[in-house]
């Protein structure tokens, strides 16, 4: 029993050690010491046996043909023994005289015990030991890779992070991105253990969490009654529910743009007609009261004639807007600095074997790029094409969803239009410098962005017709963009 | 007590010392005919010709100094020929009156030569004298002078001309032994022993008082009830409905052993355990008492016999899954 418990929990450890994992010690000793007390208690409940059963064991062990059990089973009747069988009562206790214990009831050490022990100091000195002295890779030597690895896509991302955050006038975001940043600097140094490491990364995240909870608090000043959930960075949902106050900024600057003149007017009636949508929409939202005031008094302003009130209502409205949208950028760039960190102490802690190897990660480190790319969303580094570096790990969504590969088969590819790829892309710095804006109108064709509508060049025009013959588009749907060209081009 | 129990080794070992004067080898062979004799039962030994059976019997008579008679049986031996028949006698004044004229049966020790060459209605003849130990005729039931034991020899390979025994002649023998055919050592000895001058002579060492009280004996050996649920396991598994049965029984066995077979299984084990100097009958009595007892009382279907599965087959299996269900370890 003892022998097959230290196997179990030796295997275990094994497991762990051969795939990376993080050893819960705690777990593991209070694990084995909640075994052994119940195998105590196992044993001790099934030391308590019947004699007719002791005597039969003995019997077996001794070689005593049955004299024991029977004289047991004679005693145990209800009428006492007589004649034969007292006379075999008497021989039984005789040769129960006789009985030498040691070799009845042995104390054997457990033969699973010795090799047990043996294991268990085997994967003691190999978690311990550096390899040089093993000349053999140990758990602690091979979760540097996987360290550097991780620092390196942290680097990446709080870098991109801290950019983006400056240009956009996001503080708390800049201030979670640089710290992301300098623990991913920290881990690329190797040195550190797998638990040195979570316990830095649960440090961090803690940072964050406690930044975005103050941050929710100031959102939550600013909305009044809505209150996101607090103690943690906000969640997609929330920002989701937030989501009309980038809307709502944007109709604003619009409207507020067409009366100052800065861009193509509308009629007064239509403007309005704006805020008036937007209100109705901000209402449903359940924005803020004094929000929707202050657009409905620019709007009412609007239809009395005077712009210019109109103008200022919308000014106090737009300061409140970009606030609100700064504290949502800096809630958005918490939520991904969190993203980055949780990810990255998710794969030190037991990083999936079959992942790190097909994709090589685990026997040499690789430039964080694409990793961090496909870990974090949002729009910092493009993803690699096929045929252009290395190929999408393969996976049960492949070509839909960036699967990690783990999948038990490949999925069914998703069906892509037939048409050739042009390896241009946006340029220049991510939120800094100039940009070179690029459109694809049409397999192969590349023009400006803003172009005016004109007629589709014929071959183009063919190439599509002969692409939406090919795929099993809803026929509802294909008549919908047929319709689309048909409008869109010159009479 | 103990004098009785001594005295039941002293006779058992010299008895079989008699007999193993005589006859070379076959050890288990005798041990087991002299356990049938003190257990009560009958024999039937099944050997080809010349290996010793009718010998092993005159001699088992010879040295117990109980009386013997061998009937050869043969197709046209008639029941009376066995039994015995009222003849008409005329005493000294002249009257007539019928008188009955005991056959070979009323004997202690019968050797059933070949019984098998007899046809059904003398073998049946056998039935109430090896169960009842008595015989009767027109009317009159005459008890068998005890001890009665009854020894069948057949031969399995002549086969023409035979009439197989019925499974109900079949049943009432305690055991069913193959003799088997002797080493070169022991053809050897056979040689030395009955070819030179000097020819082996069976003392008496034992009375039919002495056996009967060794039977009796015999009987007051207790078995604990372990020991009995692993007998009754054991033929509960030759039954193919049975839970315990195997799959080779399910498969090849029609009939399994009837309970004669689990009193066969006690009743010889305790003579062994005595044999043995035991004065209890254990789990090893009966699982080697098994075959002997038990490979008679079963009835194959059509498919065991065409497979060529032997009973011993599947007593094995069927002992086997006896064995597979913890035996009750006492409250």
């Amino acid at each position: 029993m003892l022998g097959g418990v230290a196997t179990g929990v030796l295997g275990g450890l094994l497991v762990s050690a051969a795939f990376s994992l993080a050893i819960p010690w705690q777990g593991v000793a209070g694990g084995s010491a909640a075994a052994f007390a119940l195998g105590l208690g196992v044993a001790a409940a099934r030391s308590r046996l019947p004699l007719l059963a002791v005597a039969r064991t003995v019997d077996v062990r001794l070689g005593l043909a049955d004299q024991l059990g029977t004289a047991v089973d004679l005693l145990e009747r209800p009428r006492p023994p007589g004649g034969l069988a007292a006379l075999q009562v008497a021989r039984a206790l005789e040769v129960g005289r006789r009985i030498d214990l040691a070799a009845a009831c042995p104390l054997r050490v457990p033969r699973e015990a010795v090799p047990s022990a043996l294991a268990w100091a085997l994967v003691a000195l190999w978690m311990v030991l550096p390899a040089a002295h093993l000349g053999l890779g140990t758990p602690g030597v091979r979760v540097d890779p996987v360290l550097s690895r991780e620092g390196g896509v942290l680097r990446s991302v709080g870098e991109d992070l801290a950019s983006r955050s400056r240009a956009a006038g996001l503080p708390e975001s800049r201030r979670a991105a640089e710290r992301v940043s300098a623990v991913g600097r920290q881990l690329e140094r190797s040195g550190r253990s797998r638990a040195e490491a979570l316990a830095l990364l649960g440090k961090v995240g803690a940072d964050i969490r406690a930044a975005g909870a103050s941050l929710e608090r100031r959102v939550t000043r600013m909305l009044g009654s809505r209150r996101p959930p607090e103690g943690r960075v906000p969640s997609e949902r929330v920002l989701q529910e937030l989501g009309w106050a980038d809307q709502a900024l944007r109709t604003v600057q619009a409207v507020d743009e067409a009366l100052s003149g800065k861009a193509s007017s509308g009629s007064s009636r239509e403007l309005a007609r704006q805020l008036r949508d937007l209100g109705t929409a901000l209402q449903r939202s359940g924005a803020p009261e004094a929000l929707r005031r202050t657009i409905d008094r620019a709007r009412r302003d609007l239809e009395a004639g005077s712009p210019h009130a109109a103008s200022q209502a919308l000014g106090e409205s737009l300061q409140d807007l970009r606030a609100l949208a700064r504290m949502l950028g800096d809630m958005r760039g918490l939520e991904e600095a969190q993203r980055a960190v949780a990810g990255s102490s998710r794969h030190i802690a037991g990083a999936p074997p079959a992942s790190a190897d097909r994709g090589g990660r685990e026997a040499e480190p690789s430039p964080p790029g694409p990793s961090a790319a496909s870990r974090v969303p949002g729009p910092i580094p493009p993803a690699l094409e096929p045929g252009e570096g290395t190929p999408p790990p393969p996976g049960p969504h492949q070509g839909s969803l960036p699967g990690q590969g783990r999948g038990g088969g490949l999925g069914t590819r998703t069906p892509r239009l037939g048409g050739t790829h042009v390896p241009v892309r946006i340029s220049g710095s991510a939120a800094g410098g100039p940009a070179v804006v690029r459109e694809v109108v049409g397999p192969g064709r590349v023009t400006s962005a803003v172009r005016r509508a004109g007629a589709l060049p014929a071959d183009v025009a063919h190439e599509l017709d002969a692409t939406l013959e090919q795929d099993p588009l809803p026929p509802a749907y294909r008549t919908v963009v047929e319709r689309y060209f048909r409008e869109a081009s010159p009479p | 007590m103990r004098e009785q129990v001594e005295e039941f080794r002293r006779v058992w070992g010299a008895i079989r010392h008699e007999l193993s004067r005589v006859i070379v080898g076959h050890a288990e062979t005798l041990d087991l005919v002299v356990t049938a004799l003190l257990a009560g039962g009958h024999v039937l030994l099944e050997g080809v010709p010349g290996l010793g059976k009718t010998l092993l019997v005159r001699t088992l008579a010879q040295s117990l100094d109980l009386t013997f008679s061998r009937i050869q049986f043969t197709p046209d031996l008639m029941p009376a020929d066995i039994l015995g028949t009222n003849l008409l006698v005329q005493d000294d004044s002249g009257r007539r009156r019928f008188e009955f004229q005991p056959g070979p049966i009323f004997s202690q020790i019968v050797l059933a030569d070949e019984i098998n060459r007899a046809t059904p209605k003398t073998q049946s003849a056998l039935l109430e004298a090896m169960q009842e130990h008595a015989v009767t005729t027109a009317g009159v039931s005459r008890p068998l002078e005890e001890p009665f034991f009854v020894m069948a020899t057949q031969n399995p390979i002549e086969m023409e001309g035979t009439y197989p025994l019925p499974e109900a002649q079949l049943d009432r023998f305690l055991f069913k032994l193959h003799v088997t055919y002797p080493g070169v050592e022991e053809l050897k000895e056979i040689a030395e022993r009955t070819t030179g001058t000097d020819v082996p002579t069976v003392r008496r060492v034992a009375d039919a008082d002495t056996v009967l009280r060794m039977q009796a004996l015999a009987r007051a050996v207790p078995v604990a009830g372990y020991v009995q649920e692993y007998a009754a396991r054991v033929v509960l598994a030759t039954h193919p409905d049975s839970p315990f049965a195997p799959d080779v029984v399910r498969r090849y066995v029609r009939y399994g052993a009837s309970p004669r077979g689990v009193q066969a299984l006690i009743r010889a084990g305790k003579v062994r355990a005595l044999a043995s100097g035991r004065l209890n009958v254990a789990l090893e009595d009966i699982r080697s008492l098994v075959l002997p007892a038990l490979r008679h009382r079963l009835l194959l279907t059509f498919e065991g016999e065409a497979s060529g599965t032997g009973p011993d087959e599947i007593l094995h299996a069927a002992m086997g899954a006896a064995e597979a269900g913890p035996l009750p370890r006492g409250a």
